[in-house]
């Protein structure tokens, strides 16, 4: 009789914690879904008032006007994030390549644990630090650059270097996870035949981790094409296409919360926003799908 | 004390060993830690030039550790301390002074387990040239035609240069392997239980190999297979617990060992 109980007790336990996880895992995909359809929704309607054409290549943004011609949205996240690619993901991987391969073995923990620390400050910090140290700096390279009267140091190019800094801690780990899978088979071979640390470094294991650094670095550029407190807090905010590299401009995710507080729910105004916030989704399935496409098949040893 | 079975045991070929018996390498007194931990202790022996030397013993007596002694290979492992000295031509190979890269280029190596690089057979064998930093084509591809003739390979594989060497056989990989050792000319070719992980008759190719290859280089190969040291070898060092117990002619070794532990590893009653 008591053998029995417990096992009947077990088994309502059981059933019970099963329970739970299925609510759980239904719910995460029940939001997710609700998720994309209430975008897709909105964002369509977005679309249709303006039409994609006018939405997508047009270079006036005046919300007060009803006017949306988003291309200095996209063309500011665009190169901001490609920008970030070239500052902060190529540095990051060769860093990484260096952290593996040729740091002395005592310092590779600590370099790495650092870079986790990096990896784990708030958008909002970096976005502060930037304000206060990185645009007077930029700005004393602007007007070296573009002379006296150029504009300020807020601008594309803050945006730029703020972003490539803040990606590559996360650039830099996951090239790292990449590298360190690289069979060290091909390490003993390379050293073998006379070749040396560097040497193996980049024709041996640069090759080996390649897959794995096309994520990282993809992963990067759509984190840098999603951030913006940080970029809002540096980029200038105005809304039109910059004239040069230092003028201030706009991106997708920080215009949307420029807008966001006079845009009534139903309206075009934040019908439009769905719209762009649509445009940045596609951007990122298509870096993710990008990504498997580049990475597909084949084994990296 | 040899005793008749032991020849009986294994089949042994012997073939001539070099006649002038010049010394190629000589460790001398060589001791290697992995931390504080002893892997060989006090090893001296010669190699000499053009002779295949065999070594062997059961798992974890040292013999691999000495192997990757002698082309500075244990640098590349964290917290190994070497003392002692091992000469080449003379020389001695860890001297303050001396670049081991330099080193691994006269000695070359191949691994348990065939380690081609995710490359095409052709840049495979080039590897070792062109981070040696030869850029004329002819040379290379001249090279790595010579080099895989050498390893037996080129037959097999002169139509499909341009393919992965992946894609090849586990025992074209290790002959794939031999060919990149051997673009480089080194002096010395160290061998670590090369045919370990193949079927016998890519085993016999292997072993066919080795015996032409001491034609134009000096050979030292680690192996746990007795049959296979008796072979192709023109001497055996016999290494237990980290010391090098006998070293002779392989012939001797196989059927009069000087060592009771010889014998016994060699009849088969530990190891």
């Amino acid at each position: 009789m008591r053998t029995a109980a417990v096992a009947s007790d077990r088994g309502s336990r059981e059933a019970a914690v099963r329970l739970v996880l299925v609510s759980c895992a239904g719910l995460v995909l029940l939001t997710t879904v609700a998720m994309l359809a209430f975008l897709g929704h909105a964002g369509l309607k977005g679309i249709r008032e303006v039409g994609l054409v006018p939405l997508l290549s047009g270079i006036l943004w005046k919300p007060e006007a009803d006017t949306y011609g988003g291309l200095p949205l996209i063309f500011g996240t665009f190169v901001s994030a490609g920008g970030a690619i070239v500052v902060g993901a190529v540095p990051a991987v060769l860093a990484a390549l260096w952290t593996t391969e040729l740091a002395p073995r005592s310092t590779r923990s600590a370099y790495r644990r650092t870079m986790e620390v990096a990896a784990a400050v708030p958008s909002v910090v970096y976005g502060w630090l930037a304000l206060v140290y990185l645009v007077p700096q930029m700005e004393k390279v602007a007007h070296h650059v573009r002379g006296q009267g150029a504009t300020g140091g807020e601008g594309l190019a803050s945006a730029a270097v703020l972003l490539g800094i803040m990606i590559a801690p996360t650039v830099l780990l996951l090239s790292l996870d990449s590298l360190a899978r690289v069979p060290s088979a091909l390490r003993d071979a390379s050293a073998a035949l006379g070749a040396s640390p560097w040497q193996t470094a980049t024709r041996v294991i640069l090759p080996g981790g390649w897959r794995g650094i096309v994520v990282a670095v993809f992963f990067g550029f759509a984190r840098a094409a999603g951030e913006t407190m940080a970029v809002q807090m540096v980029i200038g905010g105005a809304r039109k296409l910059p004239e040069n590299a230092f003028s201030p401009t706009t991106t997708i995710s920080t215009q949307i919360v420029m807008d966001m507080q006079n845009a009534r729910p139903g309206t075009p105004g934040s019908n439009v926003l769905f719209a762009m916030s649509l445009v940045l989704l596609v951007v990122s399935v298509i870096v993710v799908l990008g990504t498997r496409w580049l990475t597909r098949g084949g084994k990296t040893a | 004390m040899g005793s008749p079975a032991l020849n009986q045991l294994v089949e042994i070929t012997p073939s001539p060993a070099p006649a002038a018996a010049t010394v190629k390498m000589r460790a001398d007194d060589l001791t290697v830690r992995y931390g504080s931990k002893v892997a060989i202790a006090g090893i001296t022996l010669e190699v000499r030039t053009h002779e295949i030397l065999a070594l062997i013993g059961p798992s974890g007596c040292g013999k691999s550790t000495f192997l990757r002694a002698l082309n500075r290979m244990n640098d590349t492992i964290e917290a190994t301390t070497t003392t002692g000295s091992i000469e080449l031509d003379g020389e001695p190979i860890y001297g303050p002074e001396v670049d081991p890269v330099l080193v691994r280029r006269r000695v070359g190596m191949v691994f348990q387990r065939s380690n081609p690089f995710p490359k095409t057979i052709f840049e495979n064998v080039a590897y070792g040239l062109r981070i040696a930093g030869e850029r004329d084509r002819s040379i290379i591809s001249g090279t790595v035609e010579r080099a895989l003739r050498q390893a037996a390979l080129w037959d097999e594989v002169k139509d499909r240069l341009e393919e992965s060497g992946l894609g090849l056989s586990g025992g074209q990989q290790q002959r794939l392997c031999i060919a990149r050792a051997l673009a480089v000319e080194p002096e010395v070719l160290l061998m670590d239980e090369p045919a370990s992980a193949l079927d016998p008759i890519a085993t016999a190719k292997i072993e066919e190999l080795v015996s032409e290859l001491s034609e134009i280089l000096t050979i030292v190969i680690v192996t746990h297979n007795m049959q296979q040291a008796a072979r192709v070898s023109h001497r055996t060092g016999f290494f237990y617990l980290g010391r090098l117990v006998e070293i002779d002619d392989t012939t001797n070794i196989f059927t009069r060992p000087q060592e009771r532990e010889t014998e016994d590893y060699i009849t088969g009653r530990f190891g």
